[in-house]
């Protein structure tokens, strides 16, 4: 059975919605304490969404600090795909780990809807079984969503409508095995729950197939 | 000797800034003033320095070490240095 970690840093939330979209993918997540992460133990690891750390400071740069980002960066230069979710996400560029940074959404304000989202990239572990372009609807829920370029990036997937003023409509970018987008796939996978639809639910099954290569 | 050093931590003039202009309109612009606003953080940081060109330098060097700014998007500026 292959390890897929879900990383909680305190003000985490999203990490129950992750752990349900990985079984009903077949998958068996395993809900890691950030300061029990250590790199070379896993397979996959989720950084799901929340409030870490209260926000403080900025979304996602206290935990972006933390030794067990420095634990996920090793993994994702070994190759072991990594997926940040919104505060997530927001981890992840403030780490470094993904370019440019998410900024106050424009105009400003909490956003929580469902919206439509176009998948770019389907070379990535999280994409692969969607079609190049594919439309699919993702609830967003962020107030730091605008995404600020900083040199090249890949846009995995960009909002059909965007929400927030993000640069070229980025809802998600990726980098080889690393993935941060700011829709929530974990929340888009069960028709009796998800009133949009299972929009995320390809996600955490590509990552299935593609931990069995 | 110990100073505090305040710093404040804001997006680079290039960067829109909602909060910004959301004061500026609602508040600013609602009492027909024209002035410009831009948001930022103040954090104060006490430390161990020999003089106050040592506590900012050594402030701001931290200030990116531990990444209190994002360098895509903000500038760390000191806006006082003051004996604590």
């Amino acid at each position: 059975m292959h390890r897929v970690a879900v990383l909680k840093f305190p003000g985490t939330n999203g990490d129950y919605d992750v752990l349900r979209a990985l079984g009903l993918a077949g998958l068996r997540g395993e809900l890691v304490w950030h300061r029990d992460y250590k790199s070379g133990l896993y397979d996959a690891v989720i950084l799901p969404g929340g409030f870490s750390y209260g926000d403080y400071l900025r979304a996602g740069a206290v935990a972006a600090q933390t030794p067990a980002v420095e634990h996920v960066r090793r993994d994702a230069e070994r190759g072991v795909p990594v997926l940040g979710i919104c505060n997530g996400f927001q981890i992840l560029t403030e780490a470094g780990l993904l370019p440019g940074a998410l900024a106050p959404n424009e105009p400003p304000g909490f956003i929580s809807k469902w919206i439509r989202v176009r998948i770019n990239d389907v070379k990535t572990p999280f994409t692969h079984l969607y079609e190049p372009g594919e439309v699919v609807y993702m609830p967003i829920a962020h107030a730091e969503g605008r995404y600020v370029p900083s040199g090249s990036y890949s846009a995995a997937a960009k909002y059909v409508e965007s929400p927030n003023g993000s640069f070229d409509d980025v809802a998600g970018v990726a980098r080889s095995n690393v993935l941060g987008l700011m829709p929530h796939p974990e929340r888009a996978v069960d028709r009796d729950v998800s009133r949009g639809g299972t929009g995320g639910l390809k996600l955490w099954l590509s990552l299935k197939e593609w931990l069995k290569r | 000797m110990k100073f505090a050093v305040y710093l404040n931590i804001a997006y680079k003039p290039g960067v829109r800034d909602p909060e910004g202009d959301t004061i500026k309109r609602e508040l600013f612009s609602r009492a027909g003033l024209d002035v410009d606003v831009r948001a930022g953080r103040c954090l104060v940081l006490t430390l161990e320095a020999s003089g106050e060109d040592e506590a900012r330098e050594k402030a701001v060097k931290l200030a990116w070490e531990l990444r209190l700014g994002n360098p895509n998007v903000h500038v760390v500026e000191v806006v006082r240095v003051a004996h604590a």
